[in-house]
């Protein structure tokens, strides 16, 4: 799986990417970077989950929101809540 | 002091370990603490005309708006008032009542962003106010009666700043200033680099609960071996205790700081020790970092984790080696809340720091969101009505300090006394 794939690799990886100016990545740097990146939640995953979703009882993702990737920077408050 | 017979490093536990916070704090009682005001309309009523609409309110910090025409707006939902704050041209930071002044429209509908040439128009008609809160431009003028212009500004209100933060406080003449408010705590917020570190990293969650109960779980450690047992294992315990207990908590009538500490013997596994140890410049969450001054790591502990400055009535700042966050718990009624959580770091150079943000990122997100969890269970099995008090251990002092410095607040408002720390 992708997680015993990349972790024999890791380490060549970033010593790779330290090479690059991140704002500059040519094409496959850029998608390497995406891999990398991937692996900061498969490995929360599977090192403290063992992969396992129904053994985290954590609010739903989508319950707790980045607004720092909405273009608004914030949550409306729902009707409900009024 | 003797050494710890186990590991040199770690600072030896205290003698009176389990009471010395009771002992060291009496006025702040040691029974049950009731759960009305967990549940009641009339205490969320206390708390918004008591409290949120006289307290300061943190809303943010200046590295949001560092440039002039930048803006954020703040809901103060327990007040119903919405907060325009903006950096004008002469760099001043001001704050406004987000309302147009023609017809009341909001008028700015956004929570952050940029108007170029420091010029807030609104939406509906068009009015355009200054970074002063000055109205200087209004459609066909001349159709009014009367000139509007430099007459018709937006409503102000008071703000302060104190080591970057901006609070605001919605009585229209403050009872008192920010710097009395916020007393001795203030001296906690003068010994990190909170600039160094920006905002990257901001999250909200409307919640089902009372506002006090999701300051209460970032209010203490107990809970962290067990409902953080596979997130965060040992990240604080530390090898000869399977608890967590601080170094230090100072308590102010009104705000406390705390200090805990870490894990020098935390074993990150496979890939996280590339995320935590050989190439984070960053996060070092749990993890020994130097203190930076009296302020922080108030007992100078070799094996320091965190120190937790609470502002209050709903700010939590968190300081860690190298992040910092803070957590604000804004009540919408007695069982309803918006969580909001800012997390700075410093901007990644390369790579590998940036993969190191990106754990250190999940790291925290997931964890509180196993507190969120918490929250609402809290909430539904207290409303059903089968305890009518909850029990507090030594190290749940925190807890403890929030319902007694919310009771005495309201006391203050309405029946003008206050007890006091000595």
């Amino acid at each position: 799986m992708f997680y015993e794939m990349m972790v024999p690799r890791l380490e060549a990886v970033i010593d790779h990417l330290n090479q690059f100016e991140m704002k500059d990545f040519p094409e496959p740097e850029q998608h390497l970077m995406t891999l990398l990146l991937s692996m900061a939640e498969v490995t929360f995953a599977v090192e403290k989950f063992d992969a396992d979703e129904s053994k985290y009882d954590g609010l739903p993702a989508e319950r707790f929101v980045p607004v720092h990737e909405h273009a608004a920077g914030g949550l409306y408050t729902p009707f409900e809540y009024k | 002091m003797a050494t710890n017979p186990i590991h040199s490093d770690l600072t030896p536990l205290p003698a009176d370990l389990g009471r010395r916070w009771r002992e060291t704090f009496p006025e702040i009682g040691t029974g049950p603490v009731p759960i009305e005001s967990m549940v009641s309309r009339q205490w969320f009523e206390w708390e918004r005309d008591g409290i949120f609409k006289r307290c300061w309110l943190n809303v943010g910090t200046v590295d949001e708006i560092p440039n002039p025409g930048d803006y954020i707006v703040r809901e103060i939902h327990a007040a119903g008032a919405s907060i325009l704050i903006v950096r004008d041209r002469d760099g001043e930071v001001r704050a406004f009542h987000n309302v147009c002044r023609h017809r009341g429209n909001k008028l700015v509908w956004d929570f952050k962003g940029h108007r170029r040439g420091c010029a807030w128009p609104c939406r509906f008609h068009g009015f355009v106010y200054d970074g002063k809160g000055e109205l200087v431009f209004v459609p066909e003028e001349g159709n009014f009666k009367e000139p509007l212009c430099h007459k018709l500004n937006l409503p102000p209100v008071a703000l302060g700043i104190c080591a970057g933060f901006i609070f605001i406080n919605l009585q229209k003449e403050p009872d008192e200033s920010l710097e009395t408010y916020l007393g001795p705590i203030a001296s906690h917020l003068g010994d990190y680099p909170f600039h160094n570190l920006p905002q990257r990293y901001h999250y909200q969650s409307f919640q089902r609960s009372n506002w006090k109960l999701a300051l209460d779980a970032q209010s203490e450690v107990y809970h962290v071996p067990y409902l953080h047992g596979q997130t965060w294992p040992n990240l604080f315990n530390r090898p000869d205790r399977p608890h967590v207990e601080s170094f230090d908590m100072q308590l102010y009538d009104r705000h406390r700081y705390g200090n805990w500490p870490g894990n020098p013997h935390y074993q990150p596994r496979d890939v996280e020790i590339f995320a935590l140890g050989k190439y984070s410049s960053i996060t070092r969450l749990g993890q020994v970092s130097q203190p930076t001054g009296p302020g922080i790591n108030s007992s100078n502990a070799p094996d320091w984790g965190f120190d937790i400055v609470h502002l209050f009535p709903n700010t939590n700042v968190l300081i860690l080696g190298g992040v910092w966050h803070t957590h604000q718990f804004w009540p919408l009624s007695e069982n309803r809340m918006l969580w909001e959580i800012k997390i700075h770091m410093p901007e990644p150079h390369n790579a590998g720091e940036r993969f190191s943000e990106e754990y250190g990122r999940i790291l925290l997100r997931d964890a509180l969101r196993e507190d969120g969890t918490t929250h609402e269970h809290t909430q539904e099995a207290l409303e059903s009505g089968a305890i009518d008090s909850i029990v507090l251990q030594d190290e749940e002092m925190f807890v403890r300090h929030n319902y007694w410095a919310v009771e005495q607040e309201i006391r203050h408002w309405r029946d003008g006394v206050r007890e006091h720390i000595k």
